[in-house]
């Protein structure tokens, strides 16, 4: 397997404070991984990280290439679409897209909305924050990208709306990209993931396949994760 | 990698839509004006083209301003910084835009000068034949214009430079600074800004009016080293604009 992602002595401080401090690490490719931790731990800062919309030190390898600005050709990154004014319909957000990404698939997004239940007529003001989420997964996961980042998909939204995200992420993520799903609830996504990141203390405190967390230690991802928080499971 | 022409067409099309509006805005006000001299005292000689004139400015303005907020949105967006680009296509592709946006108000402007000055075509001959002054040729007349309209065009290219720069520079410094000093350093830098703006008007206002004497002493050459000192300017703080896009500046996190 070759890696998508390969991160190297990656450090980042913002407003003299540490967020992530000497941060290694490697993803293959075709994974979906959960990248795990409490909130300010660092998760969305090392995805901002990867897209180069935050700036630290040390190098970001993606798809083989740590030059930051083509990483933003590989990465498909969940954006909250802040640069459009609450009147933009969904329609004129997707024309957007169409027209700046060329691995964006019209055919894929209209069979997202629909699968989604998105009504595309409505303005960006107009919806709720479930909603929101649904269109902004919708436009990721239309890109045919290589790495895809999806930071907090499910947060404040109702289980009938996570649950269609979680089946849009299994039918919609091509075979050989790599997705990473960075959450603080783990009940729900973990069924799905091949591997496991937990953002901790500063770095990458947990790095481990699901299968043998479940396998070493005989419980869950969910109970391995709040085991390490409690201090219940010792990280190798 | 996403071509220059896409990322001008999706810069460019919110800011036509707003320019628009403010070109449609400024003939609201024009008519309203007009129509209100219509109904108290009846249009007089010359009104056309006077309140056209008078409106002009402050819409000029207001699509100066517009088009410097669509610019500085740009930078700190996710939206638009993490379009398949490098910053420097992004930086000049924005920049290009606006301007585009603002040569496009001021050809509708154009339009209207033309068109309420020919209704009003006997009032300005009479101020025209008027006015005592050197003699301008026709092609110094012409000159003097197209100065007028290059030293404008340069000081709209500045001032965006200049704005993108302050807040590109409060941006980087922000992301390393505690917060105590954070405010310190913003006040700091806005007296910067306020003092350079009022220099840099303070100049603009000294060319324009210099600009009828160096013209008729033949001292055009001195007029456009000024104008190419003012771009000269303007491609400084477009690399250090650039630079600071590139190693420092973030977008707003999610």
């Amino acid at each position: 397997m070759t890696n998508v992602l390969a991160i190297n002595q990656l450090t980042y401080k913002h407003n003299l404070k540490t967020i992530l401090k000497d941060v290694d690490l490697t993803l293959e490719t075709g994974k979906i991984i959960g990248l795990l931790g409490e909130n300010g731990a660092g998760k969305t800062t090392l995805m901002r990280l990867i897209t180069g919309s935050a700036k630290g030190s040390g190098t970001i390898a993606v798809c083989g290439d740590s030059v930051a600005a083509h990483h933003k050709s590989h990465v498909s990154f969940t954006e909250q679409l802040r640069g459009f004014k609450p009147n933009t319909r969904i329609d004129r957000v997707a024309n957007f897209y169409r027209t700046v990404y060329p691995d964006f698939d019209g055919q894929r997004f209209e069979e997202l909305i629909t699968f989604l239940q998105i009504d595309t007529s409505l303005k960006l003001g107009a919806l709720s924050k479930g909603m929101k989420e649904k269109v902004v997964i919708a436009l990721t996961l239309a890109r045919q990208a290589q790495l895809y980042l999806l930071d907090e998909p499910f947060s404040g939204i109702d289980s009938m709306s996570r649950k269609r995200i979680i089946s849009s992420i299994i039918k919609w993520k091509p075979e050989d990209a790599t997705m990473v799903i960075s959450d603080h609830y783990v009940s729900e996504i973990a069924p799905i993931l091949d591997e496991v990141v937990i953002v901790k203390d500063q770095g990458i405190y947990a790095h481990k396949p699901s299968d043998a967390i479940r396998e070493e230690f005989g419980i869950g991802i969910e109970a391995y994760y709040e085991s390490l928080y409690e201090g219940g499971v010792k990280h190798d | 990698m996403t071509s220059f022409g896409s990322v001008f067409k999706v810069m460019s099309k919110d800011r036509f839509r707003t320019t628009s509006k403010v070109i449609l805005a400024e003939l609201a006000v024009i008519a309203v004006t007009l129509l209100w001299s219509v109904a108290t005292r009846g249009v007089s000689s010359g009104e056309f083209f006077g309140v056209t004139a008078s409106w002009s400015g402050p819409a000029f303005l207001a699509v100066f301003i517009l088009m410097s907020v669509a610019n500085e949105h740009v930078y700190t967006r996710d939206t638009y910084r993490l379009i398949p680009v490098g910053e420097t296509k992004l930086y000049t592709t924005n920049l290009l835009s606006s301007f585009v946006m603002y040569l496009y108000f001021g050809i509708v402007q154009v339009v209207l000068y033309t068109i309420t000055a020919s209704i009003d075509a006997d009032f300005i001959k009479g101020i025209l034949d008027g006015i005592t002054g050197p003699a301008y040729t026709n092609l110094e007349a012409g000159k003097i214009v197209i100065g007028l309209l290059l030293m404008g065009l340069a000081m709209v290219i500045l001032g965006w430079t200049t704005i993108s720069l302050v807040h590109l520079v409060v941006s980087a410094t922000n992301n390393f600074l505690p917060n105590v000093s954070r405010r310190a350093i913003n006040v700091v830098l806005y007296v910067v800004v306020i003092y350079l703006v009022v220099r840099v008007a303070a100049f603009m206002l000294h060319e324009v009016n210099n600009l009828g004497g160096i013209m008729s002493t033949g001292g055009q050459g001195q007029f456009i080293l000024n104008i190419v000192g003012i771009l000269v300017i303007a491609v400084i703080e477009a690399v250090i604009n650039i630079f600071l896009l590139k190693k420092w500046v973030e977008t707003i996190p999610n």
